[in-house]
């Protein structure tokens, strides 16, 4: 091997994503000895599409652009993703994200299969209204391989519920008249108006406090005056910490992209929300804390640790440093495996992201069904709903983990799985 | 049949390299970032998703920017989910 190249590879990072997704569903598969056919099969995702389409720009020119679709398995019903704009997306990435999909409707007990997609794009590049024509563009060159009983695309990274509104509308009005109507759910994630729901803003940081509830349940444990931090505000952070406050547990730490702050008396969730809101999106400044070097966050003293924002968070650095006695991972992947490993030996119970994390695609069921159905749901039946399902997500998780003497992501991977292989061995390979 | 299952040589074989795969490299806020030193391996990020549309409308040197009168915003602001 030459220096270079053995330099090169010592520069790489950990792992990439696909491989990272592939070797959790292999140590799965092993563990719980899957039939090798059936991993063979979720190896490899069903449907690879790459679509090159062309788009009027404002100044006159066309660009032509390049779409992902990968749709990873649909043994549990269509396919279910999300869409997103970076430029650095490709094939890899795409289908790493649709099979991490296929694990979590699977765990969610959802009749969804996973997908994902997206455009090689930088939309910083672009004005509203060639991202829109682009957004129809792809939507008419995706033609019927989306469709609402067929794969239902959702927002993700740069889209969001105004471009799936356009995805809505474009692949409508290529229906007859009478029936476009029947297609609105071909999409999740749309703004209320326009057949959202009432209450998705809210659903994944919703699912990350009622999994911490159920886990103080099953432990007979009063989460009053019980402390939490939270890294990352935005979405799943805020919500998260709004829904604890309510039940009386105190937010001691926040992380987020601008630094970190502390009060170990507490701090009013929605004062430095508020605060955040007038400051450009930055907790720093706040006066209801003090401000904190960010390589201690992890470190201050708490019960519950929320990893809300990014993943390879916690690792073989600071997971000695952890005080919490829990960890629910609000974003994806924020463990990486030997700090799991370490805290798992110190007694640190995880939640694992797919089950924490899962109340988002949950909404986006419940807007599915929404839609389907021809009704309008109210934001508390919303709530309950989510409640109900992520629970008994939960009950199989946790029930799971301790018959086997396995942690509950293992658990939770495993169930994701049998769920899949038990349709497989039911409906058997055509022909 | 186990032959045919991937095995570590070929996973190796398919690992992307992430160096030029992460969200941080088009994120606004990468040079003051305190989430996290190993900016490489993102791949899903809430505070990148925070990078709204309209603070792009301040940038300079995008062509031509427009108000979408369609927006299903009243205010022409995208919404975030």
């Amino acid at each position: 091997m030459s220096l270079s190249k053995d330099k090169k590879e010592k520069e790489l990072p950990k792992q990439g994503m696909l491989a990272n997704v592939m070797q959790q569903f292999e140590s799965a598969a092993k563990i719980m000895g899957l039939n090798s056919n059936i991993q063979k099969i979720l190896s490899e995702p069903n449907n690879e599409l790459i679509i090159h389409f062309p788009v009027r720009m404002d100044n006159g020119e066309v660009e032509v652009f390049k779409g992902y679709r990968v749709q990873h398995n649909n043994a549990l019903g269509p396919y279910k993703g999300g869409l997103r704009y970076h430029p650095t997306i490709d094939i890899d990435a795409v289908k790493a994200l649709a099979m991490w999909m296929t694990w979590k409707t699977s765990l969610a007990g959802l009749p969804y299969g996973g997908a994902k997609g997206g455009i090689q794009i930088d939309p910083k590049n672009y004005s509203q209204s060639e991202l829109e024509r682009i957004t129809r563009r792809f939507t008419y060159a995706l033609g019927d391989n989306i469709g609402p009983e067929h794969d239902i695309p959702a927002p993700d990274v740069n889209t969001n519920a105004q471009t799936m509104a356009w995805i809505a509308d474009t692949y409508m009005s290529t229906k007859s008249p009478s029936e476009r109507s029947q297609f609105q759910h071909v999409v999740t994630g749309k703004p209320v108006g326009s057949g959202g729901l009432e209450g998705r803003d809210r659903a994944t940081g919703l699912g990350v406090f009622l999994s911490i509830k159920y886990w103080a349940e099953s432990k007979k444990m009063d989460l009053k005056d019980k402390t939490f931090i939270v890294q990352g505000f935005g979405n799943v952070g805020y919500w998260a910490s709004h829904f604890l406050q309510e039940v009386g547990a105190k937010l001691v730490g926040i992380q987020d992209a601008f630094g970190t702050i502390t009060n170990a008396k507490g701090i009013d969730v929605e004062d430095v929300f508020n605060y955040a809101s007038g400051n450009g999106g930055s907790i720093v400044g706040f006066s209801g804390a003090q401000e904190l070097a960010s390589n201690k966050f992890f470190g201050l003293k708490c019960d519950i640790c929320i990893p809300a924002a990014l993943g390879n968070q916690i690792t073989a650095e600071n997971a000695n440093d952890i005080k919490a006695f829990l960890i629910a991972e609000g974003a994806n992947g924020p463990t990486n495996f030997e700090a799991e490993k370490m805290l798992l030996k110190r007694g640190v119970d995880i939640i694992p992201d797919i089950l924490c994390n899962s109340g988002g695609v949950i909404g986006s069921y419940f807007e599915w069904l929404q839609n389907r159905n021809g009704e309008i749901w109210e934001m508390e039946e919303v709530i309950g709903k989510i409640d109900k399902k992520l629970k008994d997500s939960f009950k199989k998780v946790q029930h799971k983990a301790a018959h086997d003497h396995i942690d509950m992501r293992t658990a939770a991977y495993i169930l994701a799985i049998q769920r899949i292989e038990r349709a497989y061995i039911q409906r058997g390979i055509f022909p | 049949m186990a032959h045919l299952l991937p095995n570590a040589s070929m996973i190796k074989s398919i690992v992307m390299d992430s160096s030029t795969h992460s969200l941080c490299l088009t994120c606004k806020r990468l040079s003051f970032c305190s989430l996290t030193t190993d900016k490489r391996f993102i791949w899903s990020c809430s505070e990148y998703v925070e990078e709204r549309f309209d603070d792009m409308a301040d940038q300079q040197g995008i062509k031509n920017k427009k108000k979408n009168l369609n927006s299903a915003n009243p205010e022409n602001k995208p919404e975030l989910v």
